[in-house]
């Protein structure tokens, strides 16, 4: 039986808003944008990681014919950014802490030029000694990153909740062990870029592929020096984010500092090897021991987990995500003791940062195998441990995470279904294995500042089509589309007769962006809040029209009728035109505001962090080879709570991406580091999977309804992602016995386990 | 930095030859691109000239005789390679091979002298031509010399072309017998450079091997063959402790670098455990 | 130096000026203001400037421009006509082909070099050929079905049902495996 409602527009697959413009090549991303008299910019980075710059002498590179601008800290106000711990320059200021840290940089009529320029500035470095290990950083005696901090460790985390103590004492079964992740990078397609300009009444135009676009003005006019109404920020169409573009990061600071000198535009497009360095922050590497007791029953009684994450040199969003890896997986199943501790760590490496999935993936990858090795221990079934501890509605986590709609245990009996686990267990085919596990994430997340919140406004044009002002922009999630849906289905318009606006910070109002799988339910309960209230104007002036009463209104397929008397009725277009064209007349435009129902962690991480939670359940089935250790996918099947789902391809793409990017997680994606430097940052070493390596995938969507989101709908976007490295590992271990602990599973490290347990002969 | 070069596009192989003698040492012959467009990029490579060979007649084209075996022309794509009706009768070894190099769009570029001539020791198809004793026509102003697959990878990245030299056709031998296989292992991707890649070509029957060629690419600072893997199976019975001691064989002679895909010790381990399957795999063909 | 040439692309004479080192890629982009066809790697492996020249498929960032000179260049504006789309256009709107965008130019060019030389190809086969185009937002599923759909005769077809639609995607995935040979 459905829990959903009757819709008219949402669960449609319309074509999507700005589909056209991306199979015309027409959608014009920051690459695209070329203004008149622009010139190109390129970074001088670091090729030490860490050192001291004695002195820097960029006479040499002026006096280059084409270069109109070289810029270093002195042309900045040495101004620290960054939106936890202002720690960040937009160039190195007295010493530079990581290879690929911005030092200076050239603005020329080409690219040639700039780069010639570059090898014409020479610094004098005097090299530090440097530390490249959480753990080593961690030590009396380690180089400090900052100086002007007493230690390398940028965040402390411990709280308890319950008597963790006593709960282990409790339990009759207690497991421990350790679990490490390495850097991801975001390997969107398209590289982070820039093209900013400088008017001479002082303001700053800036565009940006970024995904959180007044969090990108908020730091410029940080790092600047300016208000932020000095500065305007307009998303290009955005090729891919994941998080790596949500703003952490000095491309559009260097660009700007560069237009401004040189008084004309700058455009700064990432090199790929750039992107590697210094571009997208890659996703937070840690250490993670845990500690778990369960009854004899599966049920837990105890967690304790110990978390060591990589900051590299500059926090960005570590510390929040060295948070949510020590906090957030306790809303999945049922704890009621548990105490966790991290520390995020300064090391003189490239800085980590948001990735889908911000620190659940390696919370996961330790707890979902814990899960997996206890289950195994009290030789009972996965799915019924996970059955059995499962979160439901009305849970409350040790931290304070208030579960409203939860269909955890639906997942995972369809997914128990749908990878045939009753069936391939009892008919089992040597080397191969099943693994699974489940996930949790959020519907946005409040931390920055006291807010989780959105809004939208609506204009209706005179045609009875409506726009919507949006400031949360599109990066590729299908988040217009959906919005148009919405909007849709509450003005009770078709889906053609919505647009949507490009996100632009002087004309939209504020937004917070695309992060924390965040934008189909915050934005769009804004969206929807806005289209209540349009729809309450409409409804006022087709009342005159129509000699009726608002409240005996309704609207359907871009018209208003009268309840029960459907021959009155009047086109949404002529009560727009009805409304404008008198005497007194004026425009149908209303906006809508939505803050979650969340609250900030206190002191001691308490607190409701989001307004809902999404849930799923996934299973692999592998192959191993024994001789060499390769790990072939064989089945994947995912199955996902997130609501009401608003628009369909969009929903499933969500998913078949996240997996996508899971399993290059799991099994392919990881770089060399020799002292602080990536060794061949580039495709072809940094493989991603192509279509040809990518498993069978079966997901499904729960019949769920969340009561606080738009229709019913809630968040998806990492859902996914975070616990596909522990499925897969589980699932080895089903298929030939050998646990790997690390990041990314190679095949060497498997044929190297299986090794280790035949000399063991175990 | 990008390299300045002057684009040069003789209309004649003997006009290439005295281009690039005139110019030797500062000149570099442009193929596919596909590898000299990327270092040229990278700044790996600062040429002068940039000789294109694209418009020298007689450089294509595939010809087979039952007699002389196979004709490829340097320019001929790999692509084309792998479709081309008579590679697919004759050498199914190089169709395997070929379709597996990179992916269709690289392999539409990429030619076969050029990535010959690359010397790159992660390439399959050297392997692969080593195992058909194919040899290779080098030509310069000076004359023309033909060189054993075998001997032309000298290095990494190094082969036996003078400064001079245009490498113009490959020759491969008629196909000995039927056996043969090829294996390449890309745990990452598929569409990854090989960790190993090993090509073997065999005559024998049953399971007696009479001749065996065994070559390996990805493992070593060029792409060689196996000699010592060989002799521990020629004119014998492949039993599965020759199989294994062959592989220990192939393993002992490679000499890999630790990279992405592997450490050193890993990389020759599966070189053994993929001598032993290509072996076997090319057994299984034996009539 | 500099020279002058003509670059024919999607039917249309272009004079540009340029110097021997400049990439198709950044003639096509920078000289001729196409700007459809996209960097993505800059080494050949990604695909996002997947362009046809003279009925081939080639990285435009592994392409020195002055090798095209009287060669027929193809890009992604040139395959809407008269401000209709071509059916594969169609599909990849239809069929949710996409998310960001940045790769998809590159995704159509390259199965439009497939179809134009087999129409008819397995879902092996255009797994094997997309294989060279990188996305990083869908895992492929879509893009897969997308192309198919066009093979198929399915574009415009009205939306099927999920159940159907997942269905479909799986027997796709579960058809006979490449990896068994080589196909053409």
């Amino acid at each position: 039986m459905s829990k959903a409602e009757k819709f008219a527009v949402l669960g449609q697959n319309v074509d999507r808003f700005e589909g056209h413009d991306k199979v015309t090549g027409s959608a014009a991303y920051v690459a695209d944008v070329f203004l008149p008299g622009m010139l190109t910019g390129r970074i001088l980075r670091s090729p030490l990681p860490h050192a001291r710059i004695r002195n820097i002498d960029t006479s040499r590179a002026e006096k280059l014919r084409g270069v109109k601008a070289v810029v270093t800290a002195e042309d900045t106000i040495k101004q620290g950014w960054g939106v936890f711990f202002p720690d960040q320059y937009p160039l190195s200021v007295g010493k530079a802490r990581y290879v690929g840290e911005e030092v200076a940089a050239v603005a020329a009529i080409d690219r040639d030029t700039a780069e010639e320029a570059l090898e014409l500035i020479e610094v004098d470095w005097e090299e530090l000694p440097a530390v490249f290990d959480a753990e080593e950083a961690m030590q009396d005696g380690a180089p400090l990153v900052h100086e002007e901090k007493d230690s390398n460790i940028a965040l402390t985390i411990d709280v308890e909740r319950g008597d963790i103590d006593a709960a282990f004492r409790d339990s009759d079964l207690v497991i421990e062990d350790t679990f490490e992740s390495v850097p991801q990078w975001h390997s969107a397609i398209e590289t982070i870029g820039s093209v900013a300009d400088y008017s001479a009444n002082g303001k700053y135009t800036v565009y940006m592929n970024t995904q959180t676009l007044f969090m990108a003005r908020m730091r410029l006019a940080t790092a600047l020096g300016v208000r932020e109404a000095d500065v305007r920020v307009i998303q290009t169409a955005v090729g891919g984010g994941f998080g790596g573009k949500s703003c952490d990061d000095n491309n559009a600071m260097v660009a700007a500092i560069l237009a401004r000198k040189a008084r004309r535009p700058v455009k700064i497009i990432n090199t790929r090897e750039e992107e590697f360095l210094a571009g997208s922050r890659p996703r937070v590497n840690m250490k993670v021991w845990v500690r778990m007791g369960f009854k004899s029953d599966g049920r837990i009684r105890a967690k304790h987990m110990r978390v060591i994450a990589d900051n590299g040199a500059y926090s960005g969003k570590a510390p929040a995500i060295t948070g949510v890896a020590a906090l957030r997986h306790d809303t999945c199943y049922k704890y009621s003791d548990v105490r966790s501790e991290a520390y995020l760590v300064y090391t003189n490496k490239i800085p980590t940062g948001a990735f889908r999935g911000f620190g659940n993936p390696s919370a996961e990858f330790s707890v979902e195998q814990m899960m997996d090795i206890a289950a195994d221990e009290l030789n009972m079934d996965p799915f019924e441990m996970a059955r059995l501890n499962a979160a439901e509605p009305g849970y409350v986590s040790p931290h304070g995470n208030r579960v409203i709609s939860c269909e955890l245990k639906q997942c995972i009996d369809r997914t128990e279904r749908m990878i045939g686990w009753k069936e391939k267990r009892a008919d089992r085919k040597p080397n191969r294995g099943l693994g699974m596990g489940c996930t949790v994430h959020v519907s946005g997340k409040r931390h920055f500042g006291d807010y989780d919140g959105s809004s939208a406004t609506i204009k209706m044009n005179e045609d009875g089509k409506a726009f919507i002002l949006s400031g949360e922009g599109e990066t590729g999630q299908g988040h217009w589309t959906a919005m148009c849906q919405i909007a849709a289905e509450e003005l009770g318009v078709p889906f053609s007769d919505v647009a949507i606006s490009e996100a632009d910070t002087d004309l939209t109002t504020f937004c917070l962006g695309n992060y924390a799988s965040r934008l189909t339910y915050v934005a769009g309960n804004a969206v929807k809040n806005a289209a209540t209230n349009v729809k309450e104007i409409l409804h006022e002036t087709a009342a005159e029209m129509l000699e009726a009463d608002p409240g005996d209104l309704v609207s359907r397929d871009g018209y208003i009728f009268v309840k029960g008397a459907e021959q009155r009725a009047i086109s949404v277009a002529d009560v727009v035109r009805g409304r404008q064209f008198r005497r007194g007349g004026a425009p149908v435009v209303a906006s809508g505001s939505f803050d979650a129902d969340s609250v900030s962690q206190d002191a001691l991480r308490y607190g409701n962090e989001s307004g809902a939670y999404n849930f799923g359940a996934q299973a692999a089935e592998v192959e191993v080879d024994p001789d060499t250790g390769r790990v072939t996918v064989i089945q994947y099947a995912v199955a996902s709570d997130c609501g009401t789902v608003i628009y369909p391809i969009g929903a499933e793409g969500q998913v078949e991406g996240s997996i996508a990017q899971g399993l290059g997680y799991a099994l392919i994606e990881g770089i060399r580091m020799e002292e602080g430097r990536p060794i061949n940052p580039n495709f072809s070493d940094y493989r991603l999977a192509s279509m040809r390596d990518m498993p069978d995938l079966v997901h499904e969507f729960a019949d769920s309804y969340e009561p606080t989101g738009p229709f019913g709908a809630k968040g998806l976007g990492e859902l996914g992602m975070d616990p596909v490295a522990a499925i897969i590992s589980n699932a080895i271990y089903d298929a030939v016995g050998v646990r790997i602990k690390t990041l990314p599973i190679t095949a060497e490290k498997v044929l190297r386990a299986l090794q280790e347990k035949k000399k063991n002969g175990s | 930095m990008k390299a300045k070069f002057e684009y040069l596009a003789p209309a004649s192989l003997d006009e290439a030859c005295g281009l690039l003698q005139e110019h030797q040492g500062d000149a570099k012959l442009l193929a596919g691109g596909t590898a000299l467009v990327m270092w040229l990029r990278m700044g790996l490579l600062s040429p002068g000239f940039v000789i294109d060979l694209e418009r020298v007649p007689g450089l294509d084209g595939i010809d087979y005789d039952p007699a002389d075996g196979l004709r490829i022309g340097a320019s001929v794509k790999h692509r084309d390679l792998e479709l081309c009706p008579a590679v697919r009768e004759h050498y199914p070894l190089l169709r395997e091979t070929f379709y597996k190099v990179a992916q269709p769009r690289i392999r539409l570029m990429a030619t076969v002298g050029g990535n010959l001539s690359h010397g790159d020791p992660m390439t399959d198809p050297g392997a692969s031509f080593m195992a058909l004793d194919a040899e290779v026509t080098l030509r310069s102003s000076r004359g023309e010399r033909t060189l054993s697959v075998e001997d032309f990878f000298v290095d990494y990245y190094e082969t036996a072309l003078e400064p001079d030299e245009i490498l113009t056709s490959v020759r491969v031998p008629p196909p000995a017998g039927p056996a043969w296989s090829h294996v390449k292992f890309t745990p990452r991707s598929e569409e990854d450079f090989a960790t190993v890649g090993v090509a073997v070509t065999m005559t024998g029957e049953g399971n007696r091997c009479d001749d065996v060629r065994i070559a390996l690419n990805s493992v070593g600072p060029s792409i060689f063959r196996a000699h010592a893997a060989e002799d521990v199976l020629r004119g014998r019975e492949l039993t599965p402790a020759r199989l294994e001691e062959a592989g220990a064989a192939a393993a002992e002679a490679s000499d890999p670098i630790e990279d992405v895909r592997g450490s050193s010790d890993y990389k020759r381990e599966l070189a053994a455990v993929f001598v032993r399957r290509a072996v076997e795999q090319a057994a299984a063909r034996l009539g | 130096m500099k020279r002058e040439m003509v670059l024919n692309v999607n039917g249309e004479e272009h004079d540009v000026e340029i110097t021997p080192d400049r990439l198709l890629l950044e003639a096509l982009r920078e000289d001729v203001g196409l700007t459809g066809t996209k960097e993505g790697c800059s080494i050949g492996v990604c695909g996002a400037c997947s362009v046809i020249v003279d009925g081939r498929l080639v990285s435009a960032c592994l392409t020195l421009a002055v090798t095209c000179e009287g060669k027929k260049i193809e890009t992604i504006e040139g395959l809407a006509r008269d401000g209709e789309l071509h059916p594969l256009q169609r599909s990849f709107v239809q069929y949710g082909g996409f998310q960001c965008g940045i790769c998809t130019p590159g995704q159509i060019m390259a199965a439009k070099a497939l179809l134009d030389h087999n129409p008819t190809p397995s879902a092996d086969q255009v797994k094997e050929w997309m294989s060279a185009n990188l996305c990083r937002c869908t895992g492929y599923y879509k893009i897969l079905e997308s192309v198919m759909a066009v093979v198929e005769g399915k574009v415009d077809e009205e939306r099927r049902d999920e159940a159907v639609r997942q269905a479909r995607i799986q027997s796709l995935y579960q058809s006979d495996t490449y990896k068994s040979g080589a196909s053409d």
